[in-house]
């Protein structure tokens, strides 16, 4: 087999952060090639280095044994290189054909010949087994369809490299069987396909060849023969799978209730659905599942920012479903939202006015004063506690690095001792540093007796740092887990969807 | 009857041409609101060079050349420097009603408004058997641009739905990522959008100061502009939504002409299309949330 | 020191360059700019009773430029403020002609809470839209101000109508007048009132809880949510105080200026307050020294027209360029290294 792909020594670095560190990778045509690691490993930016969407600060390319370099995705599509994003690049209110060809219309005097556009597609769907049904806007199609149509689209382009980005995240498993049956067909054709995933036992299905990467760097290489998910894991995550703290025993009391919350979105459709769980104070119940089965809808349920249109929420007893945010806020239920850029902080604000938002009345003196020494004297207390990098409190909070900037997150939310803390993604893309501070000091909180909901998609961090583990799943918790008696496996079932347990027992544990 | 219909033709070619220009922004996800002050800088810019040269034509062609490099200037302003398109509309509007008032004073030494006799009016489109048919009557004698602006309408319909640039301009406004990673310049796109949008405003600025009138008065627009994006608007940002907007308001204005005849006060009149307009952005807007609400 | 400088840098670059284009002008017009300049200038601030007119003129830009900002800083942009001055002082000028008779500690503020109150009223209308229907709200301001301008025009030529030959509405009681400094310029109490609005402002925007909120409210709708503020109830509110500085600004007019309520007379004043916002990045204390600016210029273009054969059309040719400069260096602000990106996932 020849080499369709060569890339050599490519770094990216972002600030201080080497997003991809002198990554060399190479794929032949008729090749599946999967790269696998964890959030943050270097993958996405590879994948945009090789897409042209992001231009590398060293290395070089090679298409067909000659070196390119690409200053746009449109130098990449000339060069046969095609991507699928993991949000897909669809125009929902347009036809699926209209999609497939926009760019590279077939046209005479810029008419668009509707039919030969048709005779094309129609050809390639035969000839790869993929079908949608060309005359329906893309956006009333399913997720695994409209991930077809952005395969076909692809292909209409011509690419004969086919850069597949998290294709499984939103797929039911039905989809992905699908979808990987679709992936070798693509193979067979000669086409070569590289999907980054982070989820192992995909890879063991599919994959040819296997590179893993972690921290910026490859730090393997194998074929699914050679090795198992275990041992992927291990090369994934650097070592066995993180023990789960040290703890304190405390008192099983009762701190959230959520009874039967129904959520629809605009489309009506429900994603929480019918959905009840129990917080215990000093316990961390975390929350694992695949995006986009409801766990940001709950998070804002919880926290006042989502009004259910079923369904009641209960506070050390007290039925809070009436109360908005900011009682919510009184009532002391904490948030760390999982988008700090445009939730949890305000960029364009200093780290002090920053560090008050939300709790700005307990500043708040004489003639609705802030009294500007107390946040500051705060603000100083919470930058040395967190050992929160930084001069100077009243600099900009865009002046800190990710890692700041989520302490700061996290000190302000968890300073006024909260009865709940809702945390949601607390550690994505954050370094290690920042990553053990944060997850001590939640520990730490649970330890005192603060109840902590952590919605999470890294495995890591529900097995470290949970008490108790729950799926989430279509908008529903479907299993509730012991982290001390189950494998990731089995978690992965019920994640998929693949298993559920039918009545989840609350009160046992 | 006819009379009112004659008036509404007439009253149709600003309104018209200035929906198509909100249309086809609209189309790239911009609300241009600086329409007004383009057709006012081109029904001046018409005047005067219609009055140098003593040629209707290079007036028009003259108007639609510098509102096009004014849209050019709008979309540089929106699309390289970012700034905001209302901020922007505030100040070419502003800037047209004292530009063309200062240069008036400049050129002629007056105020308020321009008339002369060297100024030419377009061309009028005389078709001789119309004259028998009772209705029908009044689409005789309509200025040339009247039926340009229906050709155009017909023309951006067809190609906006039709070909190559269409589907770019169609999917520019609801995805421009999608578009950029097909290997479309939605930002290329969008410019020439913005500029045509100029190009059609002067078209419609030539016409209100050259197609019936031989005149410029100060601000003569009289909010057409904003009118037209409304039209846009409540059609749907078609080409042909756009027309059946601005039929309802040149609709309104011969109605209103009509009942002004008999002293019914000209303000309470000159309302009349802004409360029509208003009562179709609610409509539509009640409609649109009651669909929301039955999908969920 | 040097915060104040930065701060003033901007606004001053973009003075003297429109000026510089102004100058192109004039001596296009067939003047000198050193004549014309100066003479505006003498009009200005030369003779004691020039600087009364200059803040004379200024005094509604105030009202104004602070409404404008003041929305502008929860991002509202409020370009309904033309329209909702002129309901204000038609408002004032209603009550000040039919309530005469009342002693004056009680008129006074009777018809500045009526122009409040209706140019409040007035704003409502495409606020609540907005919040209720999610209606674009620039084209409702568009439309409202044509639409007040109308409409006032009919009632002051109908219902309303005076005993005059233009349209406008009688003169509104003596008790009712704002008191005036001199008897040769149109300064009047209503400066002191727009100082003082300028002081609370300032006061609550850098001081205050409230300020706080607001400004979370304009830099980031989700992240004033997260913090607990009603941000789209909020908001509307905040319209509805810049709506009722727009009524003082109608209502000085009248009862300072004027005297009563002639149709049309606004020329502006709203856009004008707009752009002095936008120049002062809406800061209270930048909102005052640009509207005395904007103040001079129009009393000293007054006799700038008067002495040269430069039309005083100049001056809003100068404002609206001023609007476009600002905002161009809005670009060099974005210009200006952002915070390190990080891979986001």
């Amino acid at each position: 087999m020849s080499l369709a792909l060569e890339m050599q020594h490519i770094t990216k670095i972002y600030g201080e952060v080497r997003a991809n560190d002198d990554v060399s990778i190479q794929a032949a045509a008729g090749e599946v090639l999967c790269i696998i690691g964890e959030n943050g490993a270097g993958k996405s930016t590879l994948m945009n280095v090789l897409y042209g969407m992001t231009r590398p600060d060293g290395g070089t390319i090679r298409i067909g044994g000659k070196e390119v370099s690409f200053r746009s995705s449109r130098d990449a599509m000339r060069h046969r290189i095609g991507m699928v994003f993991q949000h897909f690049m669809l125009v929902k209110e347009l036809s699926c054909q209209e999609n497939i060809i926009i760019g590279m219309e077939p046209a005479k005097h810029f008419v668009i010949d509707r039919k030969a556009a048709k005779t094309k597609i129609e050809a390639l769907m035969d000839q790869y087994g993929m079908r949608v049904a060309l005359e329906k806007p893309a956006g009333e199609l399913s997720v695994g369809e409209q991930q077809k149509l952005e395969i076909i689209k692809v292909l209409y382009r011509g690419a004969d490299i086919i850069i597949l980005d998290e294709p499984t995240a939103v797929l039911t498993p039905q989809e992905t069987a699908e979808l990987f049956v679709n992936i070798r067909q693509l193979a067979a054709a000669g086409k070569t396909v590289i999907m980054i995933t982070h989820k192992l036992d995909e890879v063991m299905q599919v994959a040819d060849r296997i590179v893993v990467m972690r921290m910026g760097k490859v730090v393997g290489e194998t074929k699914p023969a050679d090795t198992d998910v275990h041992g992927l894991s291990v090369a994934m995550v650097g070592a066995e799978i993180p023990p789960m703290r040290e703890r304190k025993e405390t008192r099983k009391e009762k701190a959230l209730e959520v009874c039967g919350v129904t959520c629809r979105n605009e489309d009506g459709i429900a994603v929480l659905d019918c959905l009840s769980m129990v917080v215990n104070k000093g316990e961390i119940l975390g929350i694992a599942g695949i995006s986009g089965n409801g766990q940001p809808e709950l998070a804002r349920v919880v926290t006042g920012l989502l009004k259910p249109q079923e369904g009641k929420v209960l506070l050390m007893g007290e039925d809070i479903t009436a109360h908005d945010r900011k009682k919510r806020i009184q009532d002391g239920i904490s948030f760390i939202p999982e988008d700090r850029n445009s939730t949890g902080a305000c960029l364009d604000w200093s780290i002090e006015d920053n560090c008050i938002a939300g709790y700005q009345d307990r500043f708040t003196g004489r003639l609705d004063v802030i009294d500007r020494e107390k946040a500051r004297t705060f603000t100083e207390s919470m930058i040395q506690a967190f050992r929160i990098k930084t001069p100077d409190g009243r600099l900009p909070i865009s002046s800190l690095s990710g890692g700041n900037c989520q302490k700061v997150i996290v000190a302000r939310e968890t300073a006024f001792q909260p009865e709940l803390v809702v945390a949601a993604e607390p550690t994505r893309g954050v370094d290690i540093g920042a990553i053990s501070a944060i997850h001590n000091h939640m520990i730490e909180l649970r330890n005192e007796g603060t109840a902590v909901l952590l919605i999470s998609s890294s495995l890591d961090e529900i097995f470290e740092l949970s008490d108790r583990i729950a799926v989430m799943f279509e908008g529903k918790l479907t299993a509730l887990l012991d982290p001390k008696q189950v494998t990731r496996e089995e978690i992965g079932l019920y994640m998929s969807g693949a298993k559920r347990e039918e009545e989840l027992q609350w009160e046992k544990s | 009857m006819e009379n009112i219909l004659n008036t509404a033709f007439r009253s149709l070619p600003p309104l018209l041409l200035a929906g198509l220009g909100g249309m086809i922004t609209a189309r790239v996800g911009l609300l241009n609101l600086g329409l007004e002050g383009m057709m006012l800088v081109g029904a001046f810019t018409a005047v005067i060079v219609n009055y140098f040269t003593g040629s209707a034509f290079a007036g028009l062609l003259a108007a639609i050349l510098v509102c096009s490099i004014m849209g050019l200037v709008f979309a540089v302003f929106y699309l390289k420097f970012k700034v905001d398109n209302i901020i922007i509309s505030v100040a070419f509007n502003m800037f047209a009603v004292a530009i063309t008032q200062y240069l008036l004073g400049v050129l002629f030494g007056t105020s308020g408004a321009f008339a002369s006799d060297r100024i030419r009016k377009l061309p009028e489109v005389a078709i001789p058997f119309l004259d028998q048919v009772p209705v029908l009557r009044a689409l005789n004698s309509l200025s040339i641009v009247f039926w340009l602006a229906l050709i155009i309408t017909a023309v951006m319909s067809f190609v906006i739905n039709r070909t190559t640039w269409g589907l770019h301009i169609r999917a520019t406004g609801l995805n421009d990522n999608a578009v950029n990673t097909a290997g479309v310049n939605a930002t290329r796109v969008r410019y020439i959008c913005v500029i045509l949008s100029g190009s059609l405003c002067g078209m419609a600025g030539a016409y209100l100061s050259t197609g019936y009138l031989a005149m410029f008065t100060n601000n003569m627009t009289a909010g057409r502009g904003y009118l037209g994006n409304i039209a846009s608007i409540i059609g749907n940002r078609t080409a042909g939504g756009a027309l059946a907007g601005s039929l309802l308001f040149s609709f309104t204005e011969g109605i209103t002409m009509k009942i002004q005849t008999f002293g019914f006060p000209s303000q309470l009149i000159q309302l009349v299309p802004y409360l029509a307009a208003f009562a179709v952005v609610i409509a539509s807007a009640c409609r649109k949330r009651s669909r929301r609400r039955a999908k969920a | 020191m040097g915060k104040i400088v930065r701060a003033a840098a901007r606004p001053v670059v973009t003075i003297l360059i429109t000026l510089a284009i102004g100058a192109v002008m004039i001596i296009n017009a067939g003047e000198s700019p050193a004549k014309a300049y100066g003479i505006l200038f003498y009009g200005a601030f030369g003779t004691g009773i020039g600087i009364l007119n200059t803040l004379a003129k200024a005094t509604p830009l105030i009202f104004t430029g602070l409404a404008a900002a003041l929305a502008d800083i929860v991002g509202v942009f409020n370009i309904g403020v033309e329209g909702q001055l002129y309901l204000g002082a038609l408002a004032a000028a209603v009550v000040g002609v039919y309530a005469g008779g009342l002693p004056a500690g009680l008129l006074i503020p009777l018809c500045i809470l009526a122009a409040m109150l209706v140019s409040v009223l007035w704003a409502m209308i495409p606020g609540y839209l907005n919040y209720k229907l999610k209606i674009n709200i620039f084209i409702m301001f568009f439309m409202m101000n044509n639409m007040a301008a109308l409409f006032t025009e009919y009632l002051a030529n109908g219902p309303f109508k005076g005993n005059i030959t233009e349209a406008a509405t009688d003169k509104v009681d003596k008790a009712a007048r704002l008191y005036r400094f001199s008897v040769y310029s149109d300064l009047n109490a209503g400066f002191l009132i727009a100082i003082a609005l300028v002081a609370v402002l300032w006061f609550v925007l850098k001081k205050t809880r409230t300020g706080y909120e607001w400004y979370a409210l304009g830099k980031n709708r989700t992240f004033s949510e997260y913090i607990g503020l009603h941000a789209g109830k909020k908001a509307l509110c905040v319209l509805a105080v810049s709506a009722m500085i727009s009524g003082l600004a109608g209502a000085e007019q009248v009862l300072g200026t004027m005297g009563r309520f002639y149709a049309n007379f606004s020329n502006d004043l709203g856009f004008t307050g707009i752009s002095i916002g936008l120049l002062a990045a809406n800061n209270p204390i930048g909102v005052l020294i640009f509207a005395i600016f904007f103040g001079a210029l129009n009393s000293g273009g007054i006799l700038m027209a008067a002495g040269t054969n430069v039309p005083g059309d100049l001056i809003e040719v100068l404002q609206s360029l001023m609007i476009l400069m600002v905002s161009a260096d809005f670009v060099i602000r974005k210009w200006k290294p952002k915070a390190v990106k990080k891979e986001g996932k």
